[in-house]
């Protein structure tokens, strides 16, 4: 299927999550890159006829729908039940449903990370988003390995898996690579996954630890709209690198 | 949720042994009907614990309507002919579970499926 079609199939699905939630940092994945990504993978002989996907975090689910076009059977998991049974009508409409399941979870971060420290001290610059800070440096520390990241699903049980984590701005830093971990442990195969163009050193630190390969694939803009009231600015440019991880 | 997801469906509940596979408390059930894939059912099959399987299918069979045609206890080897071919994919694709519960075998925490959506998010104390 010509990366256009895709693209102009998805173009007219539900974007927006009906209440975005702050704390969850929901952005929808544009069509162009969801084609994008995927024609990529495809390319790569990571998705097709007779392989099994997951989407990680699937929000509206334009990966998912994406990825149903080229796969067999796509899992898409979520922890937001209202943006859940969005990419679910997302589904429906484009007569996609035979492809896609969808299960509600939530990928859970270590009790030591920030969000758990009271009375933590404020630094200038942070707060809303703003401000590029450093990964905590024992992030590593509080991974979640197995099931107990969250997701009831075994250890390489899906060929692949996409993901357009939350990016750990929220009082939520280290979800990023708790989601990376998570999707290593779920794939067979590949995992491709959007993360900050700032945490690269130290994600490509981890997944060499891990024993994976990492690529990283493209490196693009996330035009952020104004999703919440607020951002002041209409639009904010994050640079963003697209990682695959070679299981 | 189909037969299909729940296949996939591991419990993670504190305490759980083994956690697979999740029962099946099936409250209603629909039949939703879609082309038949030869080779999609052929490919899938050799990854799927077909115990858990035909278990799941015990499970909600009462609640089916109309019941699904048999299929074999266990995998046959080599080739399997089109017609138990239909009817294993009939048995993983069709066959939702809308509302209901999926109960972990050890601990027997349930987890609420609702509108075809399993919610199988933990509390902090229960992981």
């Amino acid at each position: 299927m010509k990366v256009k079609h895709l693209e102009s199939a998805l173009s007219s699905l539900q974007r927006e999550f009906p209440n975005p939630n702050v704390a969850l940092e929901q952005y929808p994945t544009s069509a162009h890159l969801a084609a994008r990504v995927i024609a990529f993978a495809a390319e790569n002989g990571d998705l097709g006829r007779g392989m099994s996907c997951l989407d990680l975090g699937c929000g509206t689910g334009m990966l998912t729908c994406a990825a149903a076009f080229l796969c067999d059977v796509v899992i898409a998991v979520d922890c937001d039940i209202e943006a859940l049974r969005v990419a679910q009508e997302n589904a429906c409409s484009i007569e996609l449903d035979d492809t896609t399941n969808f299960i509600q979870a939530m990928v859970r971060i270590g009790s030591n990370s920030r969000v758990a420290k009271k009375g933590a001290s404020k630094r200038k610059g942070t707060g809303r988003g703003r401000g590029q800070r450093p990964p905590q440096r024992n992030t590593k520390e509080i991974l979640i390995e197995g099931l107990s990241d969250g997701i009831p699903m075994k250890d390489n049980c899906v060929d692949t898996v996409i993901s357009n984590p939350p990016f750990g701005t929220k009082m939520n830093e280290g979800i990023d690579a708790q989601f990376l971990r998570s999707a290593t442990r779920l794939a067979r195969k590949a995992v491709y996954s959007f993360h900050k163009t700032s945490t690269r050193p130290f994600l490509s630190k981890l997944v060499a630890e891990w024993g994976y390969k990492l690529e990283v694939a493209a490196e693009m803009k996330f035009d952020i709209p104004q999703s919440y009231k607020f951002h002041k600015q209409a639009t904010k440019d994050v640079k963003v690198d697209l990682l695959r991880v070679v299981i | 949720m189909r037969l299909l997801t729940h296949n996939y469906l591991i419990s993670n509940v504190k305490g759980t042994k083994e956690g697979y596979p999740l029962q099946i408390e099936a409250e209603e059930v629909v039949i939703e009907d879609s082309p038949f894939d030869q080779e999609l059912v052929t490919g899938i099959l050799p990854k799927l614990n077909y115990e858990a399987v035909i278990g799941a299918l015990h499970q909600v069979a009462d609640k089916v309507e109309p019941k699904p045609a048999d299929i074999p206890e266990k995998l046959p080897e080599g080739e399997i002919d089109t017609a138990t071919l239909e009817a294993l994919y009939h048995v993983l694709f069709n066959i939702h579970v809308i509302e209901g519960h999926l109960v972990c075998p050890d601990t027997g925490r349930k987890f609420p499926i609702k509108q075809g959506i399993p919610n199988m998010i933990l509390h902090e104390d229960e992981i």
